[in-house]
């Protein structure tokens, strides 16, 4: 009997002080939120045409690759670099499943062409002859005015072929990155972005990695 | 009892190929997650696919009002990443 009563009394308070979890719940996230960098809210459609490059470079590196000295290595790449007006790259992310999938550039319709090329390396000891570096490609002027908004998209689809004489092992993939058109600075202060960058690379084990985060053209360590 | 030990043989088989290829699957790091949740909708593209881990940059709209991006993201299972990836 007591039991009960008591059962009934816990739920009652749970209800009770359940209806002030939500605003609990906001402020705990918004304190997670400050101390990171990984996401924000977007406005629809702000006029950026300040944050738009008259040019954008492009560099592709394949970072690691254990065989990389071995004769018989080659790292193969495909790439496209396409603007996608923001209305039509959110047209495209509603027709996508929802959650995780790998879409093409042909999801997207209205992407606009900035560059593509096709490059096989079969010299890859030194870091930079495991680079692929375009310079000065034609950004702004390829993109209506009305175009230019913050939020529009930056898309890099790729298809790599990397063959590793050391493991024996080739690794393939295809896939696409999306970024904006700006890119954040210290003290969340936005800017053109200048480059973009493509990163891969090949661990002992076989497997990929890949990211298109900026990095310093020296630097073989993954990050 | 020979044909009831070459079930359980196709069924360990079975088991282990399932595993083995679901695990492959949840190691594939996606390009786009999008979709929406009870807080909004939200955006995230991978940036980042190193050490069996996948890293996502989101943005969020549509918000239900006293909610937040982190709200939405993490209520479709992401994890809030603050420190360096890989």
């Amino acid at each position: 009997m007591i039991t009960g009563v008591l059962t009934i009394v816990f739920l009652q308070l749970c209800v009770v002080f359940g209806s002030f979890v939500p605003a609990a719940m906001a402020v705990s996230s918004l304190a997670v939120q400050t101390g990171s960098s990984g996401f924000k809210v977007r406005e629809n459609n702000v006029h950026a045409p300040n944050l738009y490059a008259d040019k954008i470079d492009f560099i592709a590196t394949l970072v690691n690759l254990p065989g990389a000295k071995k004769k018989g290595s080659y790292w193969e790449l495909s790439y496209e670099l396409y603007f996608v007006p923001e209305d039509k790259y959110y047209e495209a992310v509603r027709r996508l499943p929802r959650g995780g999938s790998n879409p093409t550039p042909d999801q997207f319709p209205g992407r606009i062409l900035l560059a593509e090329g096709h490059k096989k390396k079969t010299r890859l000891g030194a870091l930079k002859e495991r680079t692929l570096t375009l310079i000065a490609v034609d950004f702004k002027q390829k993109v209506p005015d009305a175009q230019r908004t913050k939020f529009a998209v930056l898309m890099t689809g790729y298809s790599v072929k990397i063959f590793d004489a050391e493991l024996n092992t080739t690794v393939y993939r295809s896939g696409i990155f999306l970024t904006e058109p700006f890119e954040t600075q210290d003290q969340n202060q936005v800017a053109a972005r200048k480059t973009i960058y493509l990163n891969f690379g090949v661990n002992p084990d076989g497997t990929l990695n890949r990211s298109q985060s900026a990095r310093t053209v020296s630097d073989t360590t993954w990050q | 009892m020979k044909n009831l030990k070459l079930r359980l043989l196709l069924l360990c088989l079975g088991t282990v190929l399932t595993l083995g290829f679901s695990h492959a699957v949840a190691q594939a790091c996606a390009d786009v997650s999008a979709g929406g949740t009870v807080y909004g909708d939200f955006d995230c593209r991978l940036t980042n696919a190193c050490g069996g881990w996948c890293y996502y940059s989101c943005t969020c709209s549509n918000l239900f009002p006293g909610y937040n991006c982190a709200s939405v993201l993490e209520e479709a299972g992401f994890e809030i990443v603050s420190g360096p990836q890989c």
